[in-house]
């Protein structure tokens, strides 16, 4: 039993997970990246609270 | 396998990131302080005394001492998703390698390239009170069609490299050429993408500090990504033969 479960077999990437993966990964640099203040009300929340990042790490701001 | 790459991407990632972030507090703050310090007085000689006193109700919602906090904060989670995404490529693009502490590495220096150095070199990055408000939708849609060609270009290149390897070329003749069109490909790319037409008007050292400090940020936060990243694979490698 133990043999079976360390060599684990190769299988084919599961593109479910590897969509979803993205998506939540792909959302979380949009917020703290780009996010301008649509999902806050217009009030740009996030873009104030990562201001010092966003501008060291070079992305485009205001 | 997957899952065990895009968890080694996270906590490499996060790390890197938060290791960045102390980086940005103790060399980037700096020039970035004297360029907002530089904006205020711009904008306090623009306006008179009761004007100003008027704008600054309207101020920050969130303090200069918070976003300061927040910096680590913010790198270390871009960290952590550059990480993951960085996982799920190597698993995709990279995984026939047999050492994976070097591929790790190669690859890590090859996507810092890519996503992080091609586009700061085109559009470098800008202290606080440079930049028109009016063309920050443009700037921004053309910073992403930077990274996005520069990451296709990347890709594109390994393939051809991996389909010459498949046809028996030998590897310096396949290196060569695979550099040669990099360099045609990516200079092509650096003079056909449209110029950043703001107007830069704060002093040239202030300039020059802060846009180092920020190649600074990106090269830790990618590269240490890359070392965790690579070190994280060496050390379960060794796991799985001890």
């Amino acid at each position: 039993m133990t043999a079976l479960t360390t060599v684990a077999p190769e299988t084919a990437p599961n593109w479910g997970r590897i969509a979803l993966t993205l998506f939540a990964l792909g959302a979380l640099v949009f917020l703290v990246a780009f996010e301008q203040g649509a999902l806050t009300g217009g009030a740009p929340v996030l873009h104030e609270a990562f201001h010092d990042a966003r501008h060291l790490l070079g992305f485009p701001c205001h | 396998m997957l899952t065990d790459s895009v968890r080694r991407g996270l906590a490499a990632g996060l790390l890197a990131g938060l290791l960045a972030g102390v980086f940005a507090l103790l060399w980037g703050e700096v020039p970035l302080g004297e360029a907002i310090a530089l904006e205020e007085q711009a904008h306090a000689a623009a306006h008179d005394p009761a004007e100003a006193a008027h704008d600054h109700g309207e101020e920050f919602a969130v303090s200069r001492t918070a976003q300061q906090a927040l910096l680590p904060v913010g790198s270390a989670l871009l960290g952590a998703a550059y990480g993951g995404l960085f996982g799920l490529a190597f698993r995709l693009l990279a995984r026939d390698s047999g050492d994976r502490w070097r591929a790790a590495l190669l690859f890590g220096l090859a996507t810092w390239a890519a996503v992080a150095l091609f586009p700061a070199l085109k559009y470098p990055a800008n202290p606080p009170g440079v930049g028109d408000p009016e063309t920050v939708n443009a700037r921004t849609t053309w910073f992403l069609v930077a990274i996005a060609a520069s990451v296709a270009v990347a890709i594109g290149l390994r393939f051809v490299s991996k389909w010459l390897r498949r046809k028996d070329w030998d590897d310096v003749p396949r290196q060569l050429l695979i550099g040669a069109i990099a360099a045609c490909v990516y200079g092509g790319m650096f003079l056909a993408l449209p110029a950043n037409g703001d107007p830069v008007e704060v002093p040239a050292d202030l300039l020059w500090d802060f846009r180092l400090a920020s190649i600074g940020t990106q090269a830790i936060l990618w590269l240490g990504l890359a070392v965790g990243f690579g070190w994280l694979w060496h050390r379960a490698a060794r796991r799985e033969t001890a």
